[in-house]
């Protein structure tokens, strides 16, 4: 028995199962942000590795096919940038300037109030990437010697925050204009901000899908160049 | 599946396995994965959209983006110890930290778009 729960065979089905349940969850509660299907999916492994008590590290062996791929949706998200390209170009000098800045302060202000209240540099590490797509995220932080289960955390509690809360925000400190309410979901809460953005208006949408990329090659770029 | 499928996923494993290739430059600041997603945005750039079937299967797979990081988010089980020990300062960057990036991005985008 604690073979085949050992085996590449129950990680995989088991990472699937988790990721069909999560979807399933999401519908059928009417798409909250906080159960975003990957909340629950791995809320969903987690639980069982914790309940059957299976080591992380057997299970991260067995669904490494799964983890491998991730890389390749990375390369797929070249597509929606391309997509967006006409929309960049007509926009771009507030578009970069905004993403200088934006992304110095989401990794700043982040890794500076955690480095304040006592740190570990891995940690630091892990919390850097917390506004770009988790894809992207998982990358970065390997490359800069972070966690990358802790960067996925902080990235989906990222995302969920402004999804949640953003609306709200942008209303009360007045903020009207659609790309600039949709480069603040997208550019800070990245593809879950982003699903919630489209809700705001096809236009505020668009800026929010196109800001999840340049962010994502942005903060990249730069930790690479910072943390070599 | 579908050849095409096949014949598009391929193409995106050859950007993947490029962006690998580059890595291995020293001083190279992209990790491989994203280091491909630029080779492949050049890619389409270059040829005005690409072809169907790499544009298909890069929808496939973006499509359940989610599934591809439950392995690495499914560690959060072996760090509960550091999230209690560094709580407080979780929190904060995570809630704070997210609010003046937020509301910075948010007055900067729209005084730039006057």
């Amino acid at each position: 028995m604690s073979t085949l729960l050992n085996s590449p065979h129950f990680a995989i089905t088991l990472t699937l199962l988790a990721y069909l349940a999560g979807h399933g969850l999401y519908r059928i509660t009417g798409k909250p942000s906080f159960l975003q299907p990957v909340v629950s999916g791995i809320a969903l492994v987690g639980a069982t590795l914790l309940v059957l008590d299976l080591d992380y590290g057997t299970y991260m062996e067995g669904a490494s096919i799964i983890h491998f791929m991730l890389g390749t949706v990375t390369v797929a998200l070249g597509l929606p940038l391309y997509q967006n390209l006409g929309l960049i170009r007509r926009h771009l000098l507030p578009l970069m300037v905004t993403l200088a800045v934006s992304g110095v302060v989401a990794a700043g202000s982040a890794t500076g109030l955690l480095w304040l209240t006592g740190s570990d540099h891995a940690t630091l590490m892990s919390m850097a990437t917390k506004s770009i797509t988790t894809p992207m995220a998982i990358s970065v932080t390997e490359s800069i010697g972070g966690y990358p289960p802790l960067a996925t955390g902080f990235v989906m509690v990222t995302g969920i925050l402004v999804a949640a809360c953003g609306g709200p925000v942008l209303r009360i400190t007045g903020v009207t204009h659609p790309a600039a309410k949709g480069c603040a979901m997208g550019m800070i809460g990245h593809g879950v901000g982003t699903t919630r953005a489209f809700e705001m208006g096809s236009e505020t949408g668009a800026f929010s899908a196109l800001s999840i990329g340049l962010m994502g090659l942005y903060t990249a770029i730069g930790l690479g160049l910072l943390m070599p | 599946m579908k050849g095409s499928v096949v014949t598009g996923l391929a193409i995106i494993l050859l950007f993947q396995l490029a962006g690998l290739a580059l890595e291995q430059i020293p001083g190279m600041p992209l990790p491989g994965p994203i280091s491909g997603m630029v080779l492949f945005f050049l890619y389409l750039v270059i040829t005005g959209g690409g072809y169907e079937p790499e544009r298909e299967a890069a929808r496939h797979l973006l499509s359940h983006m989610a599934l591809f990081y439950i392995p690495a988010g499914a560690g959060i089980v072996t760090l509960g110890a550091l999230l209690m020990e560094q709580a407080l300062g979780i929190t904060l960057a995570l809630t704070l930290g997210t609010l003046i990036a937020f509301v910075t991005t948010a007055h900067l985008m729209q005084w730039l778009s006057r």
